[in-house]
């Protein structure tokens, strides 16, 4: 029975960590209108960031073999300084344009960490992540502990986004997206906004990206490819677009229907029918709830009680304006 | 020459692949993300109606196209259409759902090994020091330009085509006008899909086609759709054998292993400096073409 | 936020009984080995293929009376071809299943579960990790059925120093496999003598290679092609468009039936690849390739790994037979079974028969001899083939000449 739990702590974690990055997308996508298309690239930024920062001097020029808390600190930074860079210019587009943007950057993010390999191991990945608390505890009951701080981490995010989405900024912010004109006039910088969010965002996912290479225990650029990203705005979309809590459960519930088709016996006759039963169930979740839930399991209007926030339909307005 | 030619063979597939999805852009005015899918679906079953079944190549992809026509057309009828008052982001990542459903039943039905190659032999070549082409690479450019010139006639001189571009121009305004919006639209879909089918073909008969095939060229669709400007098919064209002439021309400048690293750099460059495209056409001047 | 630990604690309630009856289920005398590999996503077709062939293993074992009495049973877990895939099947594997022993993994699974086997004591077997990582990594809970990317770099060098003094390369770029046997190649083939003249990198999501294939060939026709099969076929088809006139080198991917019936004709004496399967025409090779098509209905190919993923199966069930069947009992004998001292057997019930007559086996697989080294890689060897008449045909034997390395 302790493996069961052992297995389930593993697969909470899991959950954890796709739950955390989708409320960061949910807080600048959703609520800022900011499609990102490159979360996975800011993601393996912070990962980078940090498995260079801590790992022991391996076949690369820069290993200053710092301490897990400067490691930390220094994935942050240098996540938001990337989204900053990012951000800046490509903010002046809107909608489908932004989105190709952050999405051609995230390509070429990871294309550079595949090249440059004298700072990042290249293809050759990181084999081993220094983890926190490591060897104090037995490698089981590592799996506990692990769990234990993703869901630390979850709810330290959730807290801080519930509360920046009630503040005035996020208020703001959320305006923006409903309408850049009132919010204009009433006297609030747009373009500032926007990429304060931006880099904010980039500075959450700077520093939850270390957890995905404690769970995972190596590092290699194809782990961050477009697959991660759609995850992250496919468990947006079914939680509900807008939706805090929505952005939660629907990472949860798309982490643990994709694990679960493992429990599935796979047999030789059937082995190809079974590969493509996770792409046709996604596919088919996608597709019933855009239908008959629009507004995804937990639409943004039971967040926020006030007269009624249409995430998609003004998203799709904002769409057809360019603004430079 | 020899990587100008080069340069025409590649950009002229991504021009026949990137046209039809331009047009469902430009008359339903969302990414359909699902069209990289039945590039794939397109070229696995022209594959097997020529292996399994033994048809003559021609035969084969007379018979495709139109198929993949009508599954595009029953897809946007069944998934769609329903969704036309529920804004784009709806419909986008309903196309997400398509093409994550399309891979899936591919990949269950044509499994195992990981890449198809058609039959084919070409014996015919122009061959002169420093430059060569053969049979099927002669065969795919023209074949692609026919493709698009048949789309131009359609367009530009049936009283469908007229009506498409009506739409594209002002939806509200070419209802009013009565135009037979129904027909219009199932037609784009139609041709559109089938352009996706017949740009897969194309691209398997030159190297084989692999199950990913859908995933990777809808990003370089993405991209030249982005470089022509989203607003007229004419910019796509240009955009396609633009970045036909990058990835191939790329190579005698820099180390190959930035190519895509450069393709998306030029991306980013382009939509920063002009995000509306190279070729851009104001709005007014479009609808009223 | 008491509603939502409300959500916690009811999902985690509601798996652990899903998960409780999967255990309930599990019957007394069996043993377990996972076999835990992509069966959907890149690595998908390798897997699947795979799985097919320790299956038939896995029933060879239960038609001569089981491990020690007991029943083989192989439970299965898809890791969609990722890492994050690989950690959490190997967690369901082993606390879960209770599985003994771990087959089918790819390198870097197997690399980021190093630590972890050890811990739970449970055996990794990689049918075709390539990873120059594990050659001194493994020996302890992993083992590897191939010698691994740097022997193949200079059994590759070995054989195009045979054929001409000069040679580059096309790798595919992002891949550690390709890059690191291009590497080892070049450094081999400089050491034997011959000039490298060139290395051109290509990434798999470019649409074409026209003009990288073009530039490669301009420095040196005689090719090493260190590809994915997808990217290797759409090189070789332009290669003999363009009517280039040289010498190819395949690594393992490559070796595959659609490669052989490429170009009808073209490449026959012209690819010169390395199979991973030690001897194509020797009579373990031809016997299991007999069985797999008749379970099948299709041919193994060498570049698929299928010899290797049987003998894996049948090793573990052999070293369980040895001595305890359990995850130790495996590690502590696996090099014992494996050789090269010993009776040679060819199968899992000659081995049994054998081993209970109180003897030492050496077991000889399907792909090859097999015996492992202290660090758990098996002695490389390896057949130089090439295509003819649409199949790949055995051109030599090979062995690596140390001199090179």
């Amino acid at each position: 029975m302790s493996g069961n739990l052992v297995f389930l702590a593993g697969l909470v974690t899991l959950a954890m960590i796709y739950a955390t990055y989708t409320m960061i997308l949910n807080f600048e996508a959703g609520w800022g209108g900011l499609w990102d298309l490159g979360s996975a690239g800011l993601i393996a930024v912070g990962a980078y960031t940090f498995a260079i920062f801590t790992a022991p001097q391996d076949g690369i020029v820069f290993a200053p073999q710092q301490s897990l808390i400067v490691g930390w600190l220094a994935s942050i930074v240098v996540t938001a300084a990337v989204a900053y860079i990012i951000g800046k210019p490509a903010l002046r587009l809107r909608g489908e344009y932004f989105l190709i943007t952050t999405f051609a950057f995230s390509v070429m993010a990871i294309e550079l960490i595949t090249t440059e390999s004298w700072l990042t191991a290249g293809s050759g990945g990181f084999r081993t992540i220094t983890r926190p608390f490591d060897g104090y505890v037995g490698s089981r009951e590592y799996n506990f502990f692990l769990c234990g701080l993703s869901i630390v981490a979850a709810f330290i995010v959730y807290l801080l986004l519930r509360r920046l989405g009630h503040s005035p900024f996020g208020r703001a912010l959320r305006a923006t997206r409903e309408n850049e004109a009132a919010a204009t006039s009433v006297g609030r910088n747009i373009p500032e906004m926007r990429l304060k969010a931006f880099v904010f965002a980039g500075a959450l996912f700077g520093a939850t990206a270390p957890l995905y290479i404690f769970y995972v225990r190596s590092l290699y650029p194809h782990m961050f490819g477009a697959t991660l990203t759609f995850t992250l705005w496919t468990a947006m979309v079914i939680g509900g677009i807008g939706n805090l809590k929505g952005a939660f459960i629907g990472a949860l519930l798309l982490i643990g229907a994709t694990e679960a088709t493992q429990f599935l016996q796979v047999s030789v006759e059937h082995a190809n029918v079974l590969a493509a039963a996770r792409p046709i169930l996604i596919g088919v979740a996608l597709l019933v709830v855009i239908r008959f839930r629009p507004h995804g399991l937990l639409p943004e209007t039971l967040a926020f009680r006030q007269p009624r926030a249409r995430a998609l339909a003004s998203c799709a307005q904002e769409q057809r304006t360019v603004t430079q | 020459m020899q990587y100008i030619f080069f340069a025409l063979i590649t950009g002229s597939t991504l021009a026949l692949a990137a046209v039809g999805f331009a047009l469902v852009r430009q008359t339903e005015g969302f990414l359909n993300i699902a069209h990289g899918q039945f590039m794939l679906l397109g070229a696995f079953v022209a594959h097997t109606l020529a292996t399994t079944y033994g048809l003559n190549l021609g035969l084969a992809i007379a018979i495709t196209v139109p198929l993949i026509g009508l599954a595009g057309l029953a897809t946007a009828w069944l998934v769609f259409f329903p969704l036309r008052d529920k804004g784009l982001l709806a419909q986008f990542f309903s196309s997400v759902g398509v093409a994550f459903i399309v891979y899936g039943i591919v990949s269950a039905l044509w499994s195992g090994r990981a890449i198809k190659v058609f039959p084919i032999t070409s014996d015919f070549s122009i061959a002169m020091p420093g430059f060569s082409a053969t049979a099927i690479e002669l065969g795919i450019v023209i074949g692609a330009w026919l493709a698009v010139l048949s789309l131009h006639l359609f367009l530009a001189h049936t009283r469908v085509g007229t009506s498409i571009r009506a739409i594209a121009g002002n939806a509200e305004l070419a209802r009013a006008r009565g135009i037979n919006v129904r027909l219009a639209i199932g037609s784009v879909w139609f041709v559109g899909t089938a352009l996706a089918g017949l740009s897969g073909i194309l691209i398997g008969l030159i190297g084989g086609v692999g199950i990913e095939l859908g995933w990777h060229y809808i990003l370089i669709i993405l991209a030249v759709a982005v470089l022509g400007g989203l607003r007229t098919l004419y910019g796509v064209l240009i955009g396609g054998l633009l970045v036909g002439a990058v990835i191939e021309l790329s190579t005698l400048v820099v180390p190959s292993k930035y190519g895509v690293l450069i393709a998306f750099g030029l991306i980013v460059v382009t939509l920063l400096v002009k995000p509306e495209g190279i070729v851009s056409v104001s709005k007014r001047k479009e609808a009223s073409a | 936020m008491s509603r939502k630990l409300k959500y916690i604690s009811s999902l985690a309630a509601t798996i652990s009984i899903l998960l409780g009856d999967v255990n309930l289920a599990m019957a007394q005398d069996t043993v377990k080995f996972g076999i835990l590999t992509g069966m959907s996503g890149d690595y998908g077709p390798w897997g699947q293929a795979g799985l097919a062939a320790a299956q038939i293993a896995a029933d060879e074992i239960n038609a001569a009376g089981g491990i020690n009495g007991s029943k083989l049973e192989l439970v299965v877990a898809d890791n969609k071809s990722t890492l994050e895939g690989a950690v959490s099947g190997w967690k369901r594997l082993v606390e879960v299943e209770g599985v003994i022993a771990v087959g089918g993994m790819e390198s870097d699974g197997a690399l980021a579960l190093l630590q972890e086997s050890a811990n739970s004591k449970v055996v990794i077997m990689c049918p075709a990790c390539g990873t120059p990582k594990l050659k001194t990594l493994g020996g302890d809970y992993i083992f590897r059925l191939t010698g691994g990317d740097d022997d193949l770099g200079v059994i590759l060098a070995q054989i195009a120093l045979g054929k001409a003094k000069d040679a580059g390369a096309i790798t595919q770029g992002g891949l550690d496999a390709t890059e690191s046997i291009t590497g080892v190649f070049r450094k081999s083939f400089e050491k034997g003598g011959g000039q490298f003249l060139n290395d051109t990198h290509v990434s798999a999501d470019t649409v074409s290679f026209r003009g990288d294939l073009d530039q490669a060939v301009n420095a040196s026709p005689n090719l090493l092609v260190s590809t994915g099969l997808e990217v290797g076929i759409r090189l070789l088809s332009d290669y003999q468009r363009r009517n280039y006139q040289g010498t190819i080198y395949a690594i393992p991917e490559i070796i595959s039936q659609e490669v052989a019936e490429l170009g009808s004709g073209f490449f026959d004496g012209r690819i010169f690849g390395v199979s991973p399967t030690y001897d194509l025409e020797s009579a373990s090779y031809k016997s299991f390739a007999e069985r797999y098509s008749k379970k099948t209905g299709k041919q193994p190919s060498p570049a698929m790994y299928e010899p290797n993923y049987y003998d894996q199966i049948i090793l573990l069930a052999l070293a369980a037979t040895a001595g305890d069947v359990t995850g130790q009992g495996i590690r502590d004998n696996l090099v014992n079974v494996s050789g090269p001292d010993g009776e040679k057997v060819f199968s899992y019930a000659d081995g049994v028969r054998e081993l209970k007559a109180g003897k030492d086996i050496d077991y000889e697989g399907a792909s090859g001899p097999i015996d492992f080294n202290e660090y758990g890689n098996v002695v490389s060897r390896y057949s130089e083939v090439t295509p003819r008449n649409g199949e790949w045909v055995n051109v030599s034997s090979v062995e690596l000449d140390p001199d090179l390395r």
